[in-house]
């Protein structure tokens, strides 16, 4: 039986199984028509090569030590913003507390400061986390809740952005899926999603409310997180 | 409404990412895979992009993500595929046309190594033109997937990118250098 494109292309790139290589190398050694074909695949493939080596740049002078600096100071960076927002969340609670002097020194320093009328209660923190989508994204409620929903808008960005201004939610992620577990929350949810993004799946327990796939999105901008009726 | 798969339950990481300080065996491994892949990866986006500024920021700002994420993943390369495309594709949709032949007219003084005579300084010039112009008018499919199997991507890796059935990868291989074929020798032919 002589050798198929597939078979051809893949011995070329030793992509057969051993078996299946040993095969193909027994029948080419009596076949000179597949031997052919196998010679004159690999001298076209290699003329394409060295035509695109004509295309190429210097490659940059980038090593891993700047890529792990960078990679470090970032994360840097992000444990200043989590302690910023740890702050202002705590400044918020503190500041919303029933009896709390805060809102009537806030008003007076403001008064004091501005002549104006009144200061806004900052927004608590918000708890979130950003990922990349990859070709299909699950984004997984752990539970139902006995109250709150999911909004969803499409964006222009290359992240999906999953928050909850009230913060309760724990997120796990990993490359293909986003886990935000809602056991006892009550919270609502932002959910942004690239419009590039490949495939993007929405689940609440074992429910699947949302899907985008390529342009065309199934279900609605606004899920309920709450169970469905019987 | 469809039932969720049972295997979605195991995952590697938590929203607040482990410090990669605190994981030195992870380290190495960031390391050395960068050694391996680093430059592989810059160059199919230069070639795919003909752009090496794109395609250097585009691939660094990929091993960046990695180290970020404080572990490797499964397939590391083609996680790294996956995020630089993304990217890629990002950059793409908010580039202007003016630029791009900017960067096209800029990357053909391009010359690492001066050919000895202004005739092949010429002939050069001509080739790499005519890859370009052969690159910029395959399909994306069959461009993306000759780019990624000449810096060596394995068939699983290819498929993944491209969303793919990893059993067909290599027929759809054969058709991608024959389509280069055909438009390059084309383009040689037009006046």
């Amino acid at each position: 039986m002589h050798l198929d494109e597939e078979q051809v292309e893949r011995l070329l790139h030793r992509e057969l199984g051993r078996s299946a290589e040993a095969s193909a190398r027994e029948h080419l050694a009596v076949c000179p028509g597949c031997r052919g074909r196998v010679v004159q695949a690999e001298q076209e493939e290699e003329a394409v090569y060295a035509l695109l080596r004509h295309v190429d740049h210097p490659a940059p002078g980038i090593d891993a030590r700047a890529v792990v600096a960078r990679g470090t100071h970032a994360v840097g960076s992000m444990r200043w913003a989590a302690g910023i927002v740890l702050a202002l969340g705590v400044a918020a609670a503190a500041f919303a507390a029933p009896g709390s002097p805060l809102p009537a020194w806030a008003k007076a320093v403001a008064g004091w400061i501005g002549g104006g009328p009144g200061v806004r209660a900052p927004e608590r923190g918000a708890a979130g986390i950003a990922v990349v989508p990859g070709r299909n994204l699950v984004i997984h409620f752990t539970s139902f809740q006995a109250a709150g929903q999911a909004k969803v808008t499409l964006t222009d960005d290359a992240e999906v952005l999953v928050r909850a201004p009230s913060g309760a939610a724990t997120f796990t992620s990993d490359v293909d899926r986003l886990v935000i577990d809602n056991r006892g929350s009550s919270a609502s949810f932002e959910i942004q999603i690239p419009r590039t993004a490949t495939r993007v799946e929405i689940w609440v327990n074992r429910v699947r409310l949302f899907l985008k796939d390529g342009p065309r999105v199934t279900g609605p901008s606004v899920l309920p997180l709450t169970p469905p009726a019987p | 409404m469809s039932q969720i798969p049972p295997a979605l339950g195991s995952y590697q990481r938590e929203g607040t990412r482990a410090l990669p300080e605190s994981t030195p065996s992870f380290h190495d491994r960031f390391v050395s895979l960068f050694d391996a892949h680093f430059h592989r990866l810059y160059r199919y986006l230069d070639r795919l992009s003909g752009e090496p500024e794109l395609a250097a920021d585009l691939a660094q700002e990929a091993f960046v993500r990695l180290y970020r994420r404080g572990s490797l993943p499964d397939a590391p390369e083609a996680w790294l595929l996956s995020v630089a495309m993304n990217r890629f594709r990002n950059a793409q949709s908010t580039r202007s046309r003016r630029r791009r032949l900017l960067t096209v007219a800029r990357s053909e003084g391009v010359l690492s190594d001066p050919p000895p005579s202004p005739e092949q300084a010429l002939a050069a010039k001509d080739v790499r033109r005519q890859v370009r112009a052969t690159l910029d008018r395959m399909p994306e499919r069959e461009r993306r997937m000759l780019l990624l199997r000449a810096e060596g991507y394995r068939y699983r890796d290819i498929a993944a990118a491209l969303d793919l059935n990893e059993a067909s990868v290599g027929v759809l291989l054969a058709r991608a250098i024959r389509a280069f074929r055909t438009i390059y020798e084309d383009a040689g032919d037009a006046p």
